[in-house]
């Protein structure tokens, strides 16, 4: 799981509507699934922000295609949204007006809650309490300070530099996310092996981060 | 007849789904009725309700409630005449099979348009229409309690007495032979069922009565008895020795068998199957296991009866079997009616196991609730053979389980809890290697043993190249 940037460099108009919500603390409209007029826009710029990759589980989740800068125009992405097997997702499903304590502001359209994840992950995860130690756009989030990646069993695990305290809330965060899920370790671990034998060139551009460590590892 | 589709408009969590129940382009069968469809899919998507309405639909003229008829529309087809319902009847190499379509959910008793029976009693002259298994099969035996049907309604009766008696087919009454093991009382069915062994056993006996009277009256020699006795067996076919080779197949697993040659000791004696250990005793029926009942009931009819056009509808066939049963019980089932058409609603990777990709229907729930079929099919193909990206026969009993039935983990919680267990281990022994160069240090042997021991638990494959120095 990489750390992300998410600066928005092409939803503008997104953009400028969300920071006007914040900045005068209005109420975000409720969140409806792709119902929001910017909800494609989202969509493509955090693709744009992931490399077309699951924010969680680093599977491909678009072409590169569609991540190209000429689909946007004015700060609007032009086509209709492309297929992809992500959803939008929530990291703290408890901003959302739905699951949120009626005494607090409800922030269903806060861009820095949102990343595109695998359908199947989004799911599982649900409305699950999150850490932010494993937000992957926390200013302070950094996976080779975090986590360890173990080749064989394809297997995430806490750095065990970390004093056991924060290994147990990377562990809770690493099951919440589902980076351990036994159909992604399987797909995880045989990517990296067949990259591992015949060169990355040879694979998809998933799982960068599990590669990286394995490379690093030697 | 058998069915080759079956369209359904709004119908229980149906809404507009198509099955095709032919074989498709590619097959050497292309285009005629599948010989056996399985339904798989969560509770309440709708699988019993499915069998129950092919029932209907295949049995029609033996729909005895009005529930049943307002689900079905329209008639169209050769043997019907005015618009009613949609069941479109057509003949292919002389075997009768049924297109159905259910468009709506209204549909007063009014509608009810002429029957074809007077087409298909030539055509079950000598087959059956139905056999139907529910989930929970009727298995009391109440030969002596078993009273005569009072109308022709109660009436099961095959097609060609029915006609040599005179009925009146035009009449919406059930006069089609039709074994239906969710009724109350079966032991009429049994009857059906068993006739000719029942037959076998009542001339035998009375064969046996006869010479015991000529020997007592020193008629005849004990000899001449035993020699005109094997002629008589000789000359008179026991049905049960073909059935018996056939159950014992599966009993024999069950350290029971069927033996062909008849002991009477009671009057039940004459109406059923008597099963022994193997090599032991009689089990009486109270003690036979519902394993046990569940193979006898469902293969008898199947083997014994005439199935060359007959429907044969049977919800959950892993009821109370044990995997190596399951495992080849539709095969086994298939030998038994080689010709007959099977609907299965199942929830056993190892029954779906047993089917091809197109002979699988997979019931899901939309996001809205509503019910669909998913589709097997590779992404943007058309149904041909060589298009289907699942083989439930060529995958693992995990496979299965994870790519048909959807199963996400790969076994209890703590089997993850402990893999993470395993996976830490594994770390820590890279990163000691590492450090201790070619040195089998006494840390490394001694995580070494609890990885090894964890490994074996978890049934984890150790990498060859892991060596153990």
């Amino acid at each position: 799981m990489r750390k992300i940037d998410k600066t928005i460099v092409r939803s503008t108009e997104y953009r400028d509507w969300e920071a006007q919500l914040e900045a005068s603390g209005s109420p975000h409209p409720p969140y409806n699934s792709s119902a929001g007029k910017y909800y494609t826009d989202i969509v493509m710029e955090l693709l744009r922000c992931q490399g077309g990759l699951c924010a969680y589980t680093e599977v491909q989740l678009c072409a590169a295609d569609d991540l190209k800068p000429e689909h946007w125009t004015n700060g609007r992405y032009n086509p209709p949204e492309k297929v992809n097997n992500g959803q939008l997702e929530h990291f703290d499903e408890s901003l959302k007006a739905k699951t949120s304590d009626p005494n607090t502001q409800a922030k269903d359209w806060l861009w820095s809650n949102f990343f595109m994840v695998e359908s199947d992950t989004n799911n599982r995860k649900g409305t699950k309490t999150v850490d932010p130690i494993l937000k992957p756009d926390a200013p302070d989030y950094d996976p080779e300070k975090l986590l360890e990646y173990n080749q064989n069993t394809g297997f995430y695990l806490p750095n065990e530099q970390l004093d056991p305290a924060t290994q147990q809330r990377v562990k809770y965060m690493l099951d919440v996310l589902g980076i351990n899920f036994p159909n992604l370790v399987d797909k995880r671990k045989n990517k990296i092996a067949k990259a591992l034998k015949f060169g990355v060139e040879a694979i998809e551009p998933d799982f960068p981060t599990a590669f990286a460590f394995c490379a690093k590892a030697g | 007849m058998k069915l080759t589709t079956l369209e359904i408009g709004e119908f229980l969590r149906f809404n507009n789904v198509k099955f095709d129940f032919t074989y498709p382009p590619g097959h050497p069968k292309a285009g005629r009725p599948l010989h056996k469809v399985c339904f798989i899919g969560q509770s309440g998507t709708g699988k019993t309700s499915l069998l129950n309405l092919i029932k209907n639909i295949v049995g029609y003229g033996l729909i005895e409630s009005d529930y049943d008829l307002k689900l079905i529309q329209k008639v169209d087809g050769r043997l019907t005449s005015n618009g009613g319902i949609t069941k479109k009847v057509y003949f292919v190499d002389g075997a009768a099979h049924v297109g159905m379509r259910i468009i709506g959910k209204e549909r007063t008793i009014e509608d009810r348009t002429e029957h074809p029976q007077s087409r298909l009693i030539p055509h079950y002259r000598d087959s059956n229409v139905l056999i139907h298994f529910p989930a929970e099969i009727n298995t009391s035996l109440e030969f002596n309690t078993y009273q005569p049907p009072q109308n022709l309604s109660e009436a099961i009766r095959p097609a060609q007495q029915a006609e040599e008696d005179g009925l009146n087919y035009t009449k919406d009454q059930p006069v089609f032979q039709h074994f239906d093991f969710s009724a109350k009382n079966v032991g009429k069915i049994w009857a059906d069922i068993l006739k000719e062994i029942h037959a076998y056993r009542t001339a035998q006996l009375a064969f046996v009565s006869q010479l015991t009277n000529k020997l007592s009256q020193q008629l005849i020699s004990a000899e001449k008895l035993l020699l005109e006795l094997q002629d008589w067996q000789k000359n008179n076919e026991n049905q049960l020795i073909p059935l018996s080779k056939h159950l014992n197949r599966i009993l024999h697993r069950f350290n029971l068998e069927i033996r062909p040659e008849f002991e009477f000791k009671n009057e039940s004696d004459l109406h059923f199957i008597n099963i022994h250990q193997r090599n032991g005793d009689e089990v009486p029926f109270h003690f036979w296991s519902t394993g046990t009942k569940q193979v006898i009931f469902t293969a008898t009819p199947l083997f014994t009866l005439n199935t060359d056009k007959t429907v044969v509808l049977m919800d959950e066939p892993e009821r109370s079997l044990y995997p190596d049963i399951q495992e080849m019980i539709i095969d086994y089932y298939s030998e038994c009616a080689p010709n007959a058409q099977f609907f299965y609603a199942t929830h056993s990777p190892i029954i779906a196991s047993s089917f091809d990709p197109w002979e699988i229907y997979e019931l899901k729930f939309d996001e809205k609730g509503n019910v669909y079929v998913e589709s097997y099919l590779k992404p943007g193909t058309e149904r041909h053979v060589d298009n289907y990206k699942l083989h439930p026969k060529y995958l693992r009993w995990d496979s299965i389980l994870q790519k048909v039935f959807d199963l996400e983990t790969e076994g209890h919680k703590d089997r993850q809890a402990k893999m993470g267990e395993l996976a830490r281990l594994d770390q820590k022994l890279v990163k000691l290697r590492e450090k201790s160069g070619a040195e089998n240090t006494k840390e490394i042997q001694e995580l070494w043993v609890k990885y090894k021991e964890l490994a074996e638990q978890l049934d984890w494959k150790i990498q060859e190249n892991y060596a153990e120095n």
